[in-house]
């Protein structure tokens, strides 16, 4: 790209930012599902480092253990709930792939469904174990 | 805001002479691009299998005490579904972090660096992994 072309690039109106708009639930929802894809990313990554210092240090497994312990259990509890929010959502997605649901009232219907059975879900696991 | 539209458009179309197949023809064709897409949405049917057998296996281990905990990351019906929502996880996790750092990384050097730095992250993750979970069975 030129120079000159480049400055008339820059000077285009670019579209209103993410904090003009109402919330809504599609928009809060499609936000929440990349955050915590990145959190699940992060969380995932400390797990199995984790996983894999513990087994190249002689496997002492009591430091599986630490999940008893409370303060672990709040972030656990945060990654087992982003692990479900964005299983349920990505389900969304890809019945949205194959052509489905694309109506508002259906994407606003499933929207609400997908944060009620990601909630139910986390509550359902933590109350198992 | 429609007017000044019109009028960059036009400046931009007025600046290159040349046709706008040409245009085409010079940037030319990938060759691929939409890999990705498909295989994030295949890998994603994948973890939905495996998040199931994650939860029963979530809800065995927390009934176990500490000896039968680490028998059972030994037994293969346990080894295989996890290594492979592991590593198909990161596969997607990469994927999906690469999307993240295109849109918000504006500046074209630093988000080829960290798009390379975050794939050999991924893949160093993935086969430390494969090599730890082969040697569970041995230190258990």
């Amino acid at each position: 790209m030129t120079k000159t072309r480049q400055r008339v690039y820059n000077n285009r109106p670019t579209s209103p930012h993410i904090t003009i708009y109402r919330k809504q639930i599609s928009s809060v929802l499609s936000i929440l599902h990349r955050m915590t894809g990145i959190g699940l990313f992060a969380g995932l990554s400390i797990i199995v480092w984790y996983f894999i210092i513990l087994v190249f240090s002689k496997f002492d497994a009591k430091y599986l253990l630490c999940m008893k312990c409370n303060i672990i259990k709040l972030p656990a509890i945060a990654i087992c709930f982003a692990w479900f929010y964005h299983l349920c959502n990505g389900i969304r997605h890809l019945i949205w792939d194959s052509g489905y649901c694309f109506s508002i009232k259906a994407i606003n219907l499933t929207g609400w469904l997908v944060i009620a059975c990601s909630l139910a879900m986390t509550l359902a696991l933590w109350l198992l174990i | 805001m429609f007017a000044s539209n019109d009028v960059s458009f036009m400046v931009i179309n007025m600046m290159d002479l040349r046709t706008d197949l040409a245009r085409a023809k010079g940037l030319g064709s990938a060759k691929s691009g939409s890999h990705h897409w498909l295989y994030q949405r295949i890998t994603a049917i994948i973890l939905v299998i495996c998040s199931i057998w994650l939860v029963f296996f979530i809800k065995c281990a927390s009934s176990q005490n500490l000896p039968d905990l680490t028998l059972m990351l030994t037994k293969p019906y346990n080894i295989v579904p996890l290594g492979i929502l592991v590593v198909t996880s990161f596969y997607h996790a990469m994927l999906g972090m690469r999307v993240v750092i295109e849109d918000y990384i504006s500046c074209i050097k630093l988000r080829s660096v960290l798009i390379i730095i975050l794939q050999i992250f991924c893949i160093i993750t993935i086969s430390a992994f494969i090599v730890a979970l082969f040697y569970t069975g041995i230190y258990v």
